[in-house]
């Protein structure tokens, strides 16, 4: 297991890049997914004004 | 698939459903082949005899050095076909484009940085590759900041669209930099027209990984724009259809 982390003492790097790299993608889909929701919640109070 | 059905694609309507339904399945499959890659790349795949395990940085790199490019390409086709023809549907893909993009140029750069210290000794050099691929996150960013600064939509469209197209002109240099120039990347691993100059076993989890970077970009692609369809036809009578149901339009 400790060889795993290790990566033949590039652990720093290749662990680095897999972790900045799940983070990046996973920020990447909360925030489209939040701008979405945002969105329909945005033209469902526009319709809502325009029926007062 | 005919000309009709490609025009029929840039019915707001047709496209919006399009990305609500194809998005998770995009999501699921981008998930499954990105577990199965990593899985390969990382634990599969025998350490390089010069380089040791630090080329498993490579299964993120390329794929995402990849997306950068493509998505620049479909943000600046989407910019001419939404000029021509006017579409909603192109230009809210264009737009969608570039944050994503600009993203994925991000982890090109940072995991190159990750791979560069410990082989080259130095995480920079303003070499060819490196230098070009820094200016396509640039004009992601002046794309983002461009149509942020501009109150009226289609000039805003419009403006960007220009950039998108001026800029598009990068891309065949970020590829074909390392061969015009003397640069300390290295040259393409898999190329199109020539055998791939990596062994089997380190080739295919590398290939699934950019798959499944393609279809998790496809993914981030369908919820941004059909957001950005939604902001731009919130005053039509499909959209409040669809998001409020028929009874209450009525």
């Amino acid at each position: 297991m400790p060889e795993i982390f290790a990566m033949g003492g590039y652990g720093f790097y290749v662990w680095g890049s897999v972790l900045i790299s799940i983070a990046v993608l996973v920020i990447n889909w909360i925030t489209a997914h939040k701008k979405f929701k945002s969105t329909i919640n945005e033209v469902k109070s526009f319709i809502s004004k325009g029926k007062e | 698939m005919n000309l009709k059905s490609i025009y029929k694609l840039g019915s707001p309507p047709l496209f919006y459903k399009l990305c609500i339904v194809l998005e998770p399945w995009f999501l699921i499959s981008s998930i499954l082949l990105i577990a199965v890659g990593m899985y390969g790349g990382l634990f599969v795949a025998p350490p390089d005899y010069q380089m040791g395990d630090a080329f498993r940085i490579i299964y993120f790199h390329v794929p995402s050095a990849y997306v950068s490019m493509m998505a620049y390409v479909y943000m600046a086709v989407s910019a001419i076909i939404g000029l021509i023809w006017r579409s909603n549907v192109a230009f809210s893909l264009a737009k969608s484009c570039a944050p994503i993009g600009a993203s994925f140029t991000f982890l090109a750069l940072i995991t190159g940085m990750l791979w560069g210290k410990p082989m080259w000794g130095t995480a920079w050099v303003w070499d060819a590759r490196l230098t070009s691929e820094l200016i396509l996150l640039f004009l992601y960013l002046a794309y983002i900041m461009l149509h942020l600064s501009i109150p009226d939509r289609s000039k805003a469209d419009r403006a960007t669209a220009l950039l998108a197209i001026v800029g598009v002109v990068n891309i065949p240099i970020i590829h074909y930099s390392v061969v015009w120039w003397n640069t300390l990347h290295q040259a393409s691993t898999i190329s199109k027209f020539a055998k791939p100059s990596i062994a089997t076993e380190m080739l295919w989890p590398l290939v699934i990984m950019i798959l499944g970077y393609t279809l998790l970009f496809a993914a981030f692609l369908s919820k941004r724009t059909a957001a950005e369809l939604a902001v731009r036809e919130k005053r039509t009578r499909w959209l409040q259809t669809l998001i409020v149901g028929d009874k209450n339009n009525a």
